[in-house]
């Protein structure tokens, strides 16, 4: 089990995060804070996994498998919405 | 064997069996229509002998399943069926609705809404067949040992009259109708009938395998946890273009898309029972089966299906002969194989057989698939074409019928191939094979 | 992970992870499927750039913010439940599952008020694609929150460490999917 402190210090991280990706989204638009808002989406994500779920000391299987899956889902999300406009409109 | 009562399933394996061959026969019949258009056509139209065609196909399916629930339920529940003589007095209610459903169907007597054509009063003895069935099979586990594979079985068979009770219920709306309508028709086959297939399939693993029931037991509710997440949600692949709200467009797409999954889970289960278990069980014909069923089961129903679920490709595929392709195949792997495999298991067992027509039933096996698949392989193609003359370049439907005349002759000739091959599967299952075979066969004796 | 769900054993790899090894079939297929969403409502906002922009626009970023903080903070304290539960103190544990359940009815709440505010300016799931897809997808997450509060609600009824780590699971992906789809439903544009 993690302790106390270490899923405060997850949880605050987190909490900060969020403040941040918001105040870039609402502040600008484009791929710096788009990039910005997937990055921490991420980052937090597997927070909870590594932290909340204590899988962070569980089975590296597992790890690799939710890493890779969910940066998959982050690199197709920034990358299709970076790239596909410049498919869509040759 | 281990119960006198299992022998009840040799009712519906003999009964399941002919309605077997005149499914395959019609089939072959409406094959001929296709390419020669007044073949019949005074006698028996094309309509009929669809329905004839399809309603024989379900029919055996479930007389089957029946067949396969009498004979499993007792073995599993280490007692006696509730009732024999009620098992005895269904399968010929059963046998009569049937029967009477066709004949009527031959004078023109019908509901006329596809696969659901029964007459009221034949849906209503159905209802009265189902509940005797479930009520027997139900007694009986509950006085019984109750085990996973029971619990999913009668899930399943349970979920199957549950929904079949919608084929009652037949809204003006055409909209409604066709919602409902597929109630029965994708929930059957794409949900409850699934959980049939892997109860009974787990079932054959562990006899035929010898692997721990413990590791059966969980792939188990692996595999039909999978399909009622995908299959319920997944009918909504059918609510596309019938006038529901267009967000069932993109419920339908992604579950359906994930329909393949417990379709693979199963493939890797049988494959991965075979090869764990090493024990070489006397019913190699049986473990063939098995293994083909979920083979082409995935392929047929997990594969041919996810080709053409996808919202933006069904808008161009829909209703072609992609969808036809993908029928035979499914319902070839998944559920007729599935039945096969029960009979070839439980028929020698129950006939007291040692030496059966082992290597005869695998030509059998070989033979079928090999015409389903050229069969399906020919509907592709006629599909795919189909739906880009007709969908993209926009030609009239007959002009297009004109075109596929090839392909339909090679449906035509691989339907034949198929009769040979259920007859061949007949033959080796009804008549007793010869002393040299068993000689041949007869390795370490198992349950 | 624990020893605890060593007593499961058979599972194969589903052994190493906490919970009930079903509830993780669940959790995985769930996965999937919004995975499947996210990577769908970013092909629909490359066909239609204009539509997804107008409809974000209409969209409350803060209101998902809090909804955000909301449930990293429900899951802190359903992790602190599953803690408690690990050193025997069921008080406790049931206490700390109460206050993750009430922070999730405080999403939902928020949730609520948000769909409101939507409906009364006409807007529902048939308006256009971008609403169909923020319905559906804030609608599942939704109804998983819901079933998640009725999931708590059976681990604080029988507070067992196998109970605990199973709800909390499902809790956690709960949270996981939200921290994914809010930067790519809300903030993305």
């Amino acid at each position: 089990m993690p302790s106390r402190t270490t899923l405060l210090r997850a949880w605050g991280l987190m909490m900060g995060l969020t403040a941040l990706s918001i105040w870039a989204a609402v502040s600008d638009e484009g791929p710096a804070p788009a990039t910005a808002a997937m990055a921490a989406g991420l980052f937090k994500g597997l927070l909870i996994l590594w932290v909340y779920l204590n899988l962070g000391r569980g089975n590296p299987g597992w790890k690799a498998v939710f890493i890779v899956f969910l940066a998959t889902i982050a690199v197709l999300v920034l990358g299709i919405f970076l790239l596909g406009p410049l498919v869509a409109k040759p | 064997m281990k119960y006198q009562s299992q022998r009840v399933a040799l009712y519906y394996f003999a009964g399941a069996l002919g309605l077997f061959v005149a499914q395959i026969l019609f089939g072959v019949i409406m094959g001929t229509i296709v390419v020669v258009p007044n073949f019949l056509s005074e006698l028996l139209p094309f309509n009929i002998a669809r329905m004839i065609h399809t309603n024989a196909l379900i029919v055996w399916l479930l007389m089957g399943f029946f067949g396969c629930a009498y004979y499993l339920i007792p073995e599993e529940s280490e007692t006696e069926l509730y009732s024999p003589k009620l098992a005895i007095l269904q399968f010929w209610l059963f046998l009569f609705g049937a029967a009477a459903a066709v004949v009527g169907y031959l004078f023109r007597i019908h509901e006329g809404r596809e696969f659901l054509e029964q007459p009221l009063w034949i849906k209503l003895a159905i209802v009265v067949v189902a509940l005797m069935f479930l009520f027997n099979v139900s007694m009986t586990v509950l006085k019984g040992r109750k085990t996973a594979i029971t619990n999913v079985l009668l899930l399943g068979l349970w979920g199957i009259a549950v929904f079949f009770l919608f084929s009652l219920y037949n809204p003006s709306n055409l909209i409604l109708d066709k919602m409902f309508w597929w109630w029965v028709v994708h929930l059957w086959v794409e949900g409850v009938w699934e959980l049939v297939m892997a109860s009974v399939l787990a079932f054959l693993m562990i006899k035929l395998t010898g692997v721990d029931r413990e590791v059966v037991e969980k792939w188990l509710y692996i595999i039909i946890s999978l399909t009622l997440f995908t299959g319920i949600l997944g009918t909504g692949h059918h609510y596309y273009w019938i006038g529901t709200p267009a967000y069932w467009q993109w419920i339908g797409s992604i579950f359906s898309a994930l329909e393949v999954v417990p379709f693979f889970a199963m493939v890797i289960f049988t494959f991965m029972m075979v090869w764990k278990g090493g024990r070489s069980h006397a019913n190699k014909a049986a473990l063939l089966w098995s293994l083909g069923c979920s083979t082409f089961a995935f392929f047929g129903a997990g594969v041919w299906g996810f080709l053409h679920t996808l919202a933006p490709i069904n808008y161009v595929t829909h209703g072609t002969q992609v969808t036809a392709a993908h029928g035979h195949l499914a319902f070839y792997g998944a559920y007729v194989m599935l039945n096969i495999a029960m009979f070839t298991y439980a028929m020698p067992n129950l006939l007291k057989r040692e030496p059966y027509n082992q290597v005869l039933n695998m030509w059998g096996f070989w033979i079928t698939s090999s015409g389903v698949t050229f069969m399906t392989f020919a509907l592709t193609f006629a599909g795919v074409v189909q739906a880009h003359l007709q969908r993209v370049m926009g030609m009239g439907f007959m002009d297009v019928q004109d075109q596929l005349g090839l392909f339909y002759w090679m449906r035509l000739g691989a339907g034949v191939v198929t009769l040979l091959g259920v007859i061949l599967i007949v033959w080796s299952l009804a008549v007793p094979g010869s002393a040299r075979q068993a000689g041949r066969v007869a390795a370490q004796p198992a349950e | 992970m624990t020893d605890h769900s060593e007593a499961h054993g058979g599972w194969g790899a589903l052994d190493h992870l906490p919970g009930n090894p079903l509830m993780w079939v669940l959790i995985l297929s769930e996965l999937v499927v919004f995975g499947a969403f996210f990577v769908a409502f970013s092909v629909s906002r490359v066909l239609h750039p204009a539509m997804f922009l107008a409809g974000q626009a209409k969209l409350d970023r803060l209101a998902g913010g809090v909804n955000t903080m909301l449930l990293l903070t429900s899951g802190l304290a359903a992790a602190l439940a599953v803690s408690a539960c690990a050193a025997g103190d069921t008080r406790r544990c049931r206490r700390w599952l109460a206050g993750a359940g009430l922070l999730g009815v405080g999403f939902l709440g928020v949730k609520l008020a948000e769909y409101a505010g939507k409906a009364s300016q006409g807007i529902g799931i048939d308006t256009d694609t971008f609403f169909t897809l923020f319905y559906l997808m804030t609608g599942f997450h939704a109804a998983h929150v819901i079933l998640g509060l009725v999931i708590l609600a059976v681990v604080a009824w029988k507070p067992s460490l196998e109970n605990a780590e199973t709800g909390a699971a499902f809790w956690h992906m709960v949270d996981l999917i939200w921290v994914l789809l809010y930067p790519i439903v809300y903030l993305i544009r």
